[in-house]
């Protein structure tokens, strides 16, 4: 599904006295089946971006183009429905995604509030908690006992068990220890390989941006501020530090070495390019080779 | 050096639930230790964390803060004693605006309402706030509700901090700013202050003085964090990402370029690198 936002502007609270504009005119396209990180900082207006693309709130002015099907101010609420059917979220915190009494009930609920039987919605519950391997000794437990990371695979196979088109994820692993962290971002990569699905991703996870993401938006005080793809984005570290952002990990350790005196190339984003370009300069140097 | 903290043999297991959350463990924490606490997802860090704050009571075992049990009638002299961030701000705020919320603390202390409106601006500028001091806190974006959480901490500056997860979800400068705030109220109070990180993130493993790695409820290791992190690809199962260095490393033994055994932060990897460049 292509998506495209036109002049959108986004106000808290609009008419009142506590009006807040936390989006102003923002105009970009995403192609179907593209894999976008969205990225800038604390406050500049990704949740919010999120939330638009979930229809859960309306632009203030502005229109969205789904597919060709306009929103705007003006949207009815049946509309925004229809829409949000193909549309799976994953909030920033996962309690606030999480109400039913067992997990299994929870992950559920997405299909079933689609019309699904309870047991077509059974089977695509347990398929989705196997995704995020959340062992079956838990299904049965109320979400809340659950410790942070364990309730954020809930979340997330919640949102899977509708087999959305447009996957949304907001910090999706954040709390996550580095193994989960990593079985799930391969496991979107997987869904979005082989089922086609979009996926819009906001992550201050630098590594994963690089690792991921084939096109990058980038957002400061509520405007967008560059879109581009993300070595691009990657090659200018200091503009990155002025958005309070930063580059991976392995794009900073070249810099180091780079200044150390180091002839390196420009493109390396991983550790694994990283290490290619340093054997590249060290080979015929008598290791064990 | 005083203990600050002791657990002596702690067993906890959640009411409905049929297993040990913690597990018969042990631990200290020196007077003014900087100490982060590591583990995987659901290796029961945030469960001590609310056995310290008496959130829960253990089945058995007992636990020591400042001297004093944490039992039902130290309850209050406890919290006040431990300030702590929760992993999720939104189950901690209780004021209708956000300076509110940081003079709740300060209000539950005994502190006069005229030291309350020196501390509170000082307290949101730490975290870059103070333009937010009248919002309503559940109508801040993510990161902005964690360092409001923060913030009400620092006002506060208790005996012991602990922070469970307290910056994930700041971007990268954020972070930064926010544990050089907690940095720079240790080198005002030094031994005054105890701080208990829980993270999964290296870099704020790597400010620790100790790390402590738990792992199904019980201690499986501790150290500082040089030592801690020379297990290289193993911090995986601790919960912990593995140093860039150590990624390196691995990256070009991978590639058949033997590579030094001990451990190396950053600048050792730099000049390791820069030597072997040299004598080619
Ligand atoms: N419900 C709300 N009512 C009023 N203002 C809000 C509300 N939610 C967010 N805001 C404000 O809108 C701006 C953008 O917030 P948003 O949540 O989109 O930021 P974000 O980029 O997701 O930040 P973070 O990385 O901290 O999650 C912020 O200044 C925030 O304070
Ligand atoms: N309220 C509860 N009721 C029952 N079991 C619980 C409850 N809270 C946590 N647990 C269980 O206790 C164990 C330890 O949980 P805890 O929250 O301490 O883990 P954690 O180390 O903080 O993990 P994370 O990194 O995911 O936050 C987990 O297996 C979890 O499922
Ligand atoms: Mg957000
Ligand atoms: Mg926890």
């Amino acid at each position: 599904m292509a998506i495209e936002f036109k002049n959108v502007n986004y106000v808290y609270q609009a008419g009142t006295p506590f009006a807040n504009s936390a989006l102003t005119n923002l105009n970009f396209k995403i192609q179907p089946n593209a894999y976008t990180a969205l990225i800038g900082h604390t406050g500049s207006g990704k949740s919010t971006i999120l939330q638009l693309l979930d229809g859960l709130i309306k632009p203030t002015a502005g229109q969205i183009l789904f597919d060709g099907h306009v929103i705007d101010n003006k949207t009815p609420q049946k509309d925004l429905a229809k829409v949000r059917q193909h549309v799976g979220i994953v909030f920033q915190f996962p309690e606030s995604q999480l109400f039913e009494q067992t997990v299994l009930k929870d992950v559920m609920f997405g299909p079933q509030n689609f019309g699904k039987t309870p047991m077509e919605a059974q089977k695509l519950a347990e398929k989705a908690l196997k995704l995020v391997n959340l062992p079956a000794e838990y299904w049965q437990k109320s979400p809340f006992d659950l410790s942070g990371g364990q309730m954020r695979r809930v979340a997330i196979a919640g949102v899977l068990a509708i087999e959305p088109q447009i996957l949304i994820l907001d910090e999706p692993t954040a709390g996550l220890d580095p193994v989960g962290r990593k079985e799930m971002m391969t496991m979107f990569a997987q869904l979005h390989a082989k089922q086609n699905l979009t996926i819009i991703l906001v992550t201050h996870q630098m590594e994963d941006v690089a690792e991921y993401a084939d096109d990058v938006l980038v957002m400061a005080a509520g405007k967008l501020v560059k879109h581009a793809d993300p070595q691009t984005i990657f090659a200018d570290e200091a503009w990155l530090q002025e958005q309070q952002l930063d580059v991976p990990h392995a794009v900073m350790f070249r810099n180091k070495l780079v200044a150390q005196g180091f002839d390196l190339p420009k493109n390396i984003v991983n550790v694994e390019q990283l290490a290619k370009s340093l054997q590249v300069k060290l080979r015929g140097d008598g290791l064990n080779e | 050096m005083d203990n600050i903290i002791e657990v002596k043999n702690v067993s906890y297991q959640y009411p409905n639930s049929d297993y040990k959350a913690l597990d018969n463990l042990s631990l200290t924490i020196r007077k003014g230790e900087w100490v982060a606490i590591i583990g995987h997802n659901g290796s029961g860090k945030s469960t001590l964390a609310k056995l310290l704050n008496y959130l829960l009571v253990p089945d058995t075992g007992e636990l020591i803060v400042d001297k004093q049990p944490v039992i039902e009638e130290n309850m209050w002299t406890v919290r006040n004693k431990v300030g702590m961030v929760f992993q999720n701000p939104e189950n901690q705020f209780v004021g209708a605006t956000v300076a509110d919320d940081v003079a709740f603390g300060l209000e539950n202390r005994g502190i006069s309402r005229q030291k309350m409106l020196e501390i509170i601006p000082m307290a949101l500028k730490e975290v870059h706030m103070e333009a937010f001091a009248d919002r309503e806190p559940t109508y801040l974006s993510g990161g902005q509700k964690q360092r409001v959480a923060l913030a009400g901490i620092i006002a506060v500056a208790p005996k012991i901090i602990i922070l469970d997860e307290a910056t994930a979800m700041l971007d990268p400068k954020g972070r930064k700013e926010v544990i050089a705030a907690i940095l720079k109220l240790k080198a005002r109070l030094g031994d005054e202050l105890t701080v208990l990180s829980i993270t999964h993130d290296i870099d704020e493993a790597a400010d620790a003085d100790r790390i402590i790695v738990i792992n199904d409820g019980q201690v499986v290791d501790e150290g500082r964090p040089a030592e801690i992190f020379s297990a290289g690809p193993k911090l995986l199962e601790l919960g912990l990402d593995v140093p860039f260095a150590e990624q390196l490393k691995s990256a070009l033994n991978n590639l058949g370029i033997s590579v030094p055994s001990k451990y190396l932060d950053e600048e050792g990897m730099i000049n390791w690198l820069w030597q072997l460049n040299s004598k080619m």
